[in-house]
């Protein structure tokens, strides 16, 4: 078989970020996908087509500017906003072509609830974290209660400030992957909840419980600017049953490396972006199904309702 | 000023009191003098290996002449009142966790000994931890930077007896949140450098429905700066052995964690595997408990923790239990001088 040909669609993302370049476009080779062009749409700024081309001439594939591609594809990672994220996943919908869509909470609710209503869409949001074999792993322990029936989960990502803070703040942005993870361990369910947030909104955190009991909270920030540094400096969930508890080190698996003047971990083994690169290619094989667009919309409001909680000091109840 | 050691009578020999007694045979700061329980055989028992004098009420105690401070180690219900006694008998006190069963009583505790002079201690023994000592060591050290996030986690199993404990009584306990989750806020408080301004709890009933305690209790506090913190305790994890504690205190500038297996002692047994805590952490947790209240007494120092401090984690725990009753997030005024829990938010 050969392999899945793969559009890089946009170079947009939060703050600083260039995920296409520095995280989609390393993993497409693991999951035996092959990149064939950069596109931009005509609206994209003069910063971005330059990342653009530059991850174009990286890969060796040709960069298109214009309304919409020209590619033959199998399937594209959208690293786009607003309209332009809607333009481009109609066209993607019209050619049967699957997405995984880069951040999609990074537009507002009102500019997701067009999605559901494209006809044909079939997308994976690029929330990695879910993809963690340690995160699936203790998923599947919930799932078979293997620690009994589910009670509590607890979840923690802390970054470093490299990318700059995230203008939509860091809820939107970097909250998602727990929510994601939170609402996976739950299932569908109605959480009453309280949350905090800074007032630069670099710093998060909420606690709440759902209709069976069961506790979540999570808490996710952002080192300030001045701190220099980047990367994940934590990234864990726990998961508490009535018959015992697991906790997954998101960072993991690592190796310690400890020299005198200096202490690396090094990761091996496959890492969550790849492994959700590989179920973006089961996608486009077959062997897996994507996910409605309708989830952007669930996780976009439980979202909005965190930060309804954390800007009135008061709790609320929300369904995911 | 006198470097003679501070005579000391416990009240209440059960449980904890074991702990206190192992510090006061070590220290030179303090020694036990007295004992007094409601089981006057197990008074006379422990006065028997202790080589002190055994009464058989509290009035007694407070009238011995070498009793120069207390250490208060019965259930929680009683604190108010024998603290009370203490302090009119002109005798410091340290009185275990929680100060006292509502707000109102644990600050006319605080102005009872503030008016005669007396040293006021809380044990709120984990500020006196080798970790909880370093992790405040590297926050005051800018490790992380401002602290907005303190994550506490200390879960177990039963530990309690049957059905018949007073600790499973609300109305004795003054629930979870009073009988262990001030360990947790007040560390939090303490690491954030904060007084909490709001409180929102949720709990199970884990060990069994007809509970009427949350033996799975999780309190988040909110700060006025808009940091926050997340305190969880429980005594309903299974197997009964079963022993979870992190730290995660995160600033604007770093992380710092204390893992589940930081002490580097971990064991594959039958039951699975475990952390086990190094020799001696316990120990040395107490022995710097009485010694600070020792020195407190003598004036040469501080209560730890500031009396207020301790106020404030009573003021906490009731809104917490409030909370949970509920479901509401409660405001707890930041101001020293007053509080009046007021209801915010809706479930």
């Amino acid at each position: 078989m050969s392999a899945n040909r793969i559009l890089l669609a946009g170079v947009s993302g939060g703050g600083a970020q260039n995920h296409q370049a520095a995280m989609w476009a390393p993993s497409l080779a693991p999951a035996g996908l092959v990149p064939v062009a950069v596109w931009v749409p005509s609206t994209t700024t003069e910063v971005e087509v330059e990342h653009a081309r530059a991850l174009a001439e990286r890969h060796q594939v040709d960069l298109q500017i214009s309304d919409e591609p020209e590619v033959d594809a199998d399937g594209a990672i959208a690293c786009l906003r607003g309209r332009d994220r809607i333009r481009f996943l109609t066209y993607a919908a019209e050619r049967t072509m699957p997405v995984l869509v880069d951040k999609p909470t990074l537009d507002p609710t009102g500019e997701l609830e067009p999605l559901t209503d494209i006809p044909g869409l079939a997308v994976l949001a690029g929330h990695h974290f879910s993809a963690h074999p340690g995160f699936t792993r203790a998923l599947t322990a919930v799932r078979s209660a293997e620690i009994g029936l589910l009670r509590s989960v607890a979840a923690e990502l802390v970054v470093g400030s490299e990318d700059g803070p995230c203008p939509e703040g860091e809820l939107r942005n970097l909250g998602v992957y727990l929510v994601e993870m939170l609402r996976h361990a739950t299932g569908p369910a109605t959480v009453t909840l309280n949350a905090h947030a800074t007032e630069s909104g670099d710093a998060w955190t909420f606690l709440g419980q759902t209709e069976r009991d069961v506790v979540v909270n999570a808490h996710v920030s952002r080192t300030v600017r001045d701190a220099g540094g980047g990367g994940i400096l934590r990234a864990s969930i726990r998961f508490v049953g009535t018959h015992g508890s697991t906790r997954v080190d998101l960072t993991g698996p690592t190796l310690d490396v400890r020299r005198p003047t200096l202490t690396q971990a090094i990761p091996f083994g496959e890492s969550s972006v790849t492994a959700l690169m590989r179920r973006f290619a089961g996608i486009l094989n077959g062997t897996a199904r994507a996910t409605p667009a309708e989830d952007f919309l669930v996780l976009s409001r439980a979202l909005d309702a965190i930060a309804q909680s954390a800007a009135t000091r008061t709790a609320t109840t929300l369904t995911w | 000023m006198t470097d003679r050691p501070l005579g000391v009578g416990i009240v209440g020999v059960g449980g904890i009191a074991l702990s206190h007694m192992a510090a006061l045979r070590v220290t030179g700061a303090a020694e036990l003098v007295a004992v007094c329980d409601v089981d006057a055989d197990r008074a006379a028992e422990v006065a028997h290996v202790e080589r002190c004098d055994a009464y058989s009420d509290v009035e007694s105690l407070l009238a011995a002449d070498n009793v120069e401070a207390v250490i208060v180690c019965t259930p929680n219900m009683t604190h108010a009142s024998i603290g009370r006694a203490v302090l009119a008998a002109g005798r410091h006190l340290l009185m275990e966790k929680p100060l006292a069963m509502n707000a109102e009583d644990a600050r006319q505790l605080a102005e009872d000994a503030r008016a005669r002079g007396l040293a006021l201690a809380v044990g709120h023994s984990h500020r006196f931890s080798d970790q909880g000592l370093a992790i405040r060591e590297a926050i005051d050290a800018g490790a992380v930077g401002t602290v907005r996030f303190v994550r506490v986690t200390m879960n177990g199993g039963w530990i309690w007896p049957g059905w018949q404990t007073w600790v499973l009584d609300p109305a004795l306990s003054g629930g979870h949140s009073l009988h262990n989750g001030v360990h947790l806020t007040d560390l939090a408080c303490w690491w954030t450098g904060e007084r909490a301004d709001t409180v929102f709890s949720v709990g199970q009933h884990a060990t069994s429905a007809a509970l009427d305690f949350h033996d799975y209790l999780v309190v988040e506090l909110g700060f006025p700066s808009g940091a926050s913190a997340v305190c969880e305790v429980s005594r309903g994890e299974r197997p009964r052995g079963a022993s979870f504690l992190e730290i995660v205190v995160v600033g604007t500038e770093g992380v710092l964690s204390r893992e589940w297996d930081a002490e580097g002692v971990l064991a594959w047994t039958d039951s699975g595997l475990a952390p086990w805590p190094v020799d001696g952490g316990a120990a040395r947790t107490f022995l710097r408990e009485i010694e600070s209240f020792a020195d407190a007494a003598r004036g040469r120092g501080d209560v730890v923790p500031p009396v207020d401090d301790a106020v404030r984690a009573i003021e906490v725990a009731v809104a917490s239990e409030e909370s949970l009753r509920t479901g509401r997030v409660v405001h707890v005024s930041a101001d020293r001088q007053t509080d009046a829990a007021t209801i915010g938010g809706t479930r």
